[in-house]
Order: C-alpha cells, then structure tokens, then sequence
C-alpha cells in the first residue's frame, strides 16, 4: 500500500469518483440536448412572448458544457481534492502519515496527482459525451479541436488543484483550502479582464479554450498560459510543500 | 540496558502564547530501556512526545534522537485512520512508509502481536476505540523500530487489552527501547524501568523506577496491633523519629518515620512499650501512586 494507491482507493471507495464524473458528465450531456432543443423548450414555457435563439451551432453546445463545467464541476473537483490535501485537519491521520512518510512531498505529489488526473478524466469523460451528442444532435465538431482543447482544460485542472495544494498549506481546514482556493481561481479571471494585457498569459484563460478550439481557434494562442500554469503548478507544490513542512500539528 | 541515551532533550521549553507548556525540561532515554512517562492531564506529555516525534518545534532547548528517522515509531494517544481502509492495508501501508523494506508477511504478525488477526480485513470505521489503540500499535511494530514512542497506549482499552498490551510493550521493551506515556500509574509501575515524572510542563524526577520508590518516599511501616489502637498511637506519636500515624486500616496502622535506620532500631522496643498486643510489623510497600502523589503534591 502506497500513497499513490492510498489516494485511488480514497476516490473509489468513497465513490468521489462518482461524484467528480458525474458534475462533468451531466453537463457534458444536457449542454448539447438544452442547446438543440433550447428553441421548443422556450416555445414552450414562453407563453406568448415570442423568443428568437439562434439556431443551434457545435460551439455554442461545446460552450453550455465549459460553462458548467468551469462552475459546478470545477467547485466539485476543489472540494474533492482539498479532502485529500488538507490531511492536516485530522491531526491523528495527519501524524500517522507525518511521522512514516520520508518527506512531505512524499504525500502531496501523489495526492496533487491522483486529484488531478481524475479531474481531467473526468472533464475528459464529460467533453467526450458533449461531443457524441453534438456530433449526433447539431453538428460535426472537429476532433483535433476537442482532443487539443481537453489538453489544455487538464493542463488547468492541474494547476486548479494545486492551488489546492497550496491552500491547504495556508490553512488546515478541508472548508478553508477549498475556500481560498474558489477565491482565488474566482479573482483570477476578474485580476486578467482588469489587467488586459495579461490575459492571455493567465492560467484562467485556458478556461475558454475548448470552446475557442471547436470555433475554430488555434492551440498556439494558448501556449503562454499553458507555460504559465505549468510554472504556477510547480510553485504551488514547492510552496505546499514548505508550508506543510514548517506546520506544527 | 546500555548508557547510550536514543533521546535527549536540554532545557526544553514550549510556549503556546501565555501557557508554558513544557519548562526546561531535560530528558534522558537510554537505549533498551522501558521508560514511562508519567503526569496528570494538561503536564505536557503529549507536547514532549510530539515534540520527540518532530510534529512540534521547541520555542527553546534541544533535542537529540540519535537514531535515525525511519527506525522510530510513533503512536498519538488517540489514532485515528481513514475509515474505509482496512486494518490489513493500514499497517501494510504504513510498513511501505516507514520500512518498505521490511517483508509484507510482517503485517499479519505486527495485527497479530497487537490481537486484531481476527479482523485484519474489516474496515477500520466500524472499530472501537480500543481496536483503533491496538491497530495504532500494529502499525507502529510493523516497521520494527528501535525506538518505540506510545502516547497513552492504553488509555481505550479494558482491563483484558491493557494487560495485553502492557504485555507486549514490555516484550517490544527486550528487543528496542519504549518511551511510553500515560496517567495510568500502574501500568508504568508494571512494565517500565525508568520513569520521568512530569507536572505542568516541569520534569520533576526522572530516574529508575526502584531509585524512585525507594528514595524519594517517605518511609513507613504497616503495625498491625489488636485494639484499643489509641495507646499505641500516643506512644509513638512521642518518639522523635515517627513523622506521623495514621489508621489504614481494621486494626492496622502506618507509621512514617524520617529514617529507616532508626525506624529498625527503636520500633519494636517502642511497640514493647505500649504493651499492645502486636500482629505483624512490615515496611509499607512504596508503589508508583504515593510516590507519584508526594511528588506532585
């Protein structure tokens, strides 16, 4: 029994994993199905106020699901991992693990990882259903466009969850890290409207980029966020990882 | 039992705010010893503890394990693990944390030696108290340390599982040494060696369990006489070496003398004196409790 099997029972016994797959799933099936019928649901509950939508398109499909996903799935994907990061609130468990493991690293890559790769799997999951009804429901969505955009959704998925990381450095509650971490992917996007010239170097803006894809964006405008939420990942694991060292239980 | 001491501490000091929770205290384990660490709640035992295990950082003072990290084992007074784990894969993993190269069979001796083969694959939420305490201590064999540090280990655990345990701490004491805390004053008295008595954060005695019993309580004899007990009591009141007397007892006695010599020279003949008619005239056996309360008085 390794950590790293420690943190993939945690998902499946408690069936976390459920509840992460689902968040994406639900959304990556209702956003192609509300945004096909979205016409006849409005005729519907509209009485007789006349409603004009635009005729149903992939990326608008594609954007309902990001949508979603960037919300719901993404609150459900930092509450699930700061359970798993923030060991500190059980300080018994805190100190079994403290006291056996040769670093701290030790137990917070695995569990950085394993929260990760199941939060892009199952954005993963959800974008390959939001594409089969798309494909099946309105129309063709490129595949190159979706593979590449759920590339870059894992690539901040990561750096999400070490946010998580680093938050549980900050403070020992699972409330607290999943708090500070909501707060600050929240600002994130706000700080990148203000600042304008930094946008496009922002990790939040890789939150558009699945949607931009299927529209017929390109990967490259991506890539300076990509480099900055690479190097943003690893701080916040080294500064977790100083953090978390430094703590007193 | 060798000189080398696995734990020392000098003048060590822990502050949280305005509460001193440990005050100059220094310590000294000896390797292969059973030391017990003894005081009442809130006297700093598990901050010392904590602080030894590295999970706490002294405001001032020093600390020395000598051994290396990976061959100490620490248990916290109330273990606590994920509850969806089993008891099997609780200590398997921490074997592969602490001591990867210890052999897997080592689990089912380390569940077994801690009385839990039974349920080794049962998940741990549905466990009492006293099960979490014993799987606390398999988990803490499994990695087969040298040095052993138990917080409270029997503080859960009826009269049967305290008995076992102390059974086992007592083995594990013959092939490692065992820093062990606990209120329980008995327990100490039964398996450990050494004994560091710790009130509000002060080390107040710290030295081998017969040095203590022996040295550092006031002497006393039980007299067992038949009645009337007043005649007696006023004769020996008289003499000057009888510190005081007091009944324990139908019939009985206890005599505090300020020197045994003394004690054995003129008791009987000040017994001879009252014309009492005496049963029996036995040292009163000193035991970690009356110690422990003169101490901490």
């Amino acid at each position: 029994m390794t950590i790293w099997r420690l943190e993939l029972l945690r998902l499946f016994r408690t069936f976390r994993w459920a509840g992460l797959a689902a968040s994406y799933l639900v959304f990556g099936i209702l956003g192609p199905v509300i945004t096909r019928y979205q016409e006849a649901l409005f005729r519907n509950v509209g009485g007789d106020i006349k409603m004009i939508v635009p005729p149903p398109s992939a990326p608008q499909a594609i954007a309902s699901y990001v949508g979603n996903a960037s919300q719901i799935g993404l609150l459900v994907t930092i509450f699930i991992a700061a359970g798993s990061l923030a060991f500190d609130a059980r300080p018994e468990w805190a100190a079994f693990l403290r006291t056996r493991a040769s670093s701290i690293g030790g137990i917070v890559l695995p569990k950085f990882a394993v929260n990760a790769a199941a939060a892009a799997t199952s954005f993963a999951v959800g974008a390959v259903a939001a594409w089969l009804l798309t494909s099946v429901l309105i129309d063709d969505v490129p595949v190159g466009a979706m593979l590449a955009g759920i590339v870059l959704w894992a690539v901040y998925l990561a750096f999400a969850v070490s946010v998580v990381a680093l938050a549980a450095g900050l403070s020992r509650s699972v409330i607290g890290a999943a708090g500070i971490t909501a707060v600050v992917l929240l600002v994130m996007p706000l700080g990148a409207e203000v600042l304008g010239v930094a946008k496009p170097w922002m990790p939040s803006t890789l939150v558009g980029s699945l949607t931009a894809m299927v529209a017929g964006g390109s990967a490259t405008e991506y890539l300076r966020a990509v480099g900055v939420a690479a190097l943003a990942t690893a701080a916040c694991l080294l500064a977790a990882e100083r953090l978390l060292r430094r703590r007193e239980l | 039992m060798s000189d080398a001491p696995v734990v020392r501490t000098e003048g060590l000091r822990k502050v949280y705010g305005a509460t001193i929770a440990l005050d100059d205290v220094s310590l000294r384990v000896e390797a292969g010893s059973v030391y017990g660490l003894v005081g009442p709640n809130g006297a700093g035992k598990s901050t010392l503890l904590s602080i030894l295990a590295g999970l706490r950082r002294p405001t001032a003072g020093e600390v020395a394990v000598t051994l290396p990290r990976a061959r100490v084992s620490v248990m916290p007074d109330t273990p606590r693990f994920d509850p969806w784990l089993t008891a099997r894969e609780v200590v398997d993993l921490a074997r592969t944390l602490a001591a990867p190269e210890v052999p897997p069979s080592v689990v089912d001796e380390s569940l077994s030696e801690a009385g839990l083969a039974d349920v080794a694959t049962r998940r741990v939420g549905g466990f009492s108290r006293g099960m979490l305490q014993r799987l606390g201590i398999a988990a803490s064999i499994v990695s087969r340390p040298d040095l052993l540090m138990l917080d409270e280990p029997c503080s859960a655990l009826d009269p049967l599982g305290r008995y076992e345990v102390l059974e086992l701490v007592s083995r594990l004491g013959r092939r490692g040494t065992v820093l062990f805390s606990s209120h329980i004053l008995s327990d100490v008295q039964r398996v450990c060696d050494t004994v560091g008595v710790l009130r509000e954060g002060r080390l107040l005695h710290q030295g081998s369990l017969d040095e203590l019993l022996t040295e550092r309580v006031t002497p006393a004899y039980l007299v067992r006489v038949r009645p009337p007990l007043e005649p007696v009591v006023r004769v020996l009141m008289a003499e000057p070496w009888v510190r005081g007397v007091a009944e324990s007892g139908q019939g009985e006695l206890r005599v505090e003398v300020t020197s045994v010599a003394e004690a054995e020279t003129e008791l009987v003949a000040a017994l001879g004196r009252t014309g009492a008619r005496v049963v029996s005239v036995e040292p009163a056996a000193a035991d970690l409790e009356t110690v422990f309360l003169e101490l901490t008085r």
